[in-house]
């Protein structure tokens, strides 16, 4: 039982070792900040950018029935349509927010990934919460 | 006491190895990716999610070679089994509460639904315990038995009093 232990003790011990250098020197290393990792963004962070483009993934009725002021809607069957309307307001400098329904959803992080891909832009958030934490937090 | 076949406990030792090294070199890749996928499970207080991404990479990787190294490595085995028997947790607690999330198991797509990692790592975990029983009996291929030898102490004829 002890060499077990002993064994299992090194391999925990030896594992941050590289762990620690990657804290400092790996180019992906992950973000410090705690409200935040890297491609997605809270509510409350999000609702103080007053530059963002809101961008709103969910179902026509649902944007229809409340939405982020001056969200457009994006349609991933009708990407082309949407993405010509994104560019129109767009600068290429505004931060982009892409929301859904709630923190289950998935819309969100693989429209912010695609958009991040086809417009080359870094600053494509998802948001954590979507509809339902943005329309519950203070403003 | 179980009786493992030789074949069987290297093909799951190996394939254990080979899960837990895959998984750890993607996520030692992209670190950032890696957070992304532990924060969407919201188990975590934010102040650990970075840590914990570019931990467990490495852990992951290094138990993987050790695994793949020696079928006598049972101090690997058991993180092993603690490294999965935590990523099962999450899972089972993120279908629970109804999460629509991607495993984030391996770097790369992944579809969102949980069943199919869930199967996944319980059929890691049953390659652990065959792996357990095999080095237990020291069975499995390139470590022969032990054979304990009976020995008796040799007294040349002419010395007896």
């Amino acid at each position: 039982m002890i060499p077990l232990a002993r064994e299992a003790a090194c391999l925990v011990l030896l594992a941050m070792v590289p762990a620690s250098i990657a804290g400092v020197w790996h180019p992906r290393r992950p973000a410090d900040a705690p409200a935040i990792v890297q491609g997605e963004v809270t509510a409350a962070t999000a609702s103080t950018w007053r530059d963002a483009l809101w961008i709103d993934v969910r179902p026509a009725d649902r944007y229809a029935a409340g939405h982020v002021p001056g969200a457009l809607r994006l349609d991933e069957d009708a990407w082309e349509d949407g993405l010509a309307e994104l560019a129109a307001h767009w600068d290429g400098v505004r931060p982009i927010v892409v929301y859904c329904d709630g923190g289950g959803c998935e819309a969100s992080r693989a429209v912010a990934d695609r958009l991040r891909r086809e417009l080359a832009a870094e600053r494509v958030f998802a948001m954590q919460g979507g509809w339902t934490a943005w329309s519950s937090s203070p403003r | 006491m179980v009786v493992v076949p030789a074949v069987i406990a290297l093909a799951a030792r190996l394939g254990v190895a080979g899960a837990l090294a895959l998984a750890g070199a993607g996520h030692a890749w992209d670190p950032s990716g890696f957070a992304v996928a532990i924060e969407r499970y919201r188990l975590l207080p934010g102040a650990l999610v970075p840590a914990a991404a570019l931990y467990l990479p490495w852990l992951e990787l290094i138990v993987g070679m050790r695994l793949a190294c020696t079928s006598r490595a049972q101090g690997a085995m058991a993180v092993a089994v603690a490294l999965l028997g935590t990523y099962l947790a999450a899972l089972l607690s993120a279908a629970a509460r109804g999460l629509d999330i991607a495993c984030g198991c391996f770097r790369g797509g992944e579809d969102a639904g949980l069943a199919w990692p869930i199967a996944r790592v319980l059929a890691l975990l049953a390659a652990l315990a065959v792996c357990w029983f095999a080095a237990r009996r020291g069975v499995a291929l390139g470590a022969p038995p032990v054979v304990r030898q009976r020995t008796s102490l040799h007294v040349p004829r002419g010395i007896h009093p």
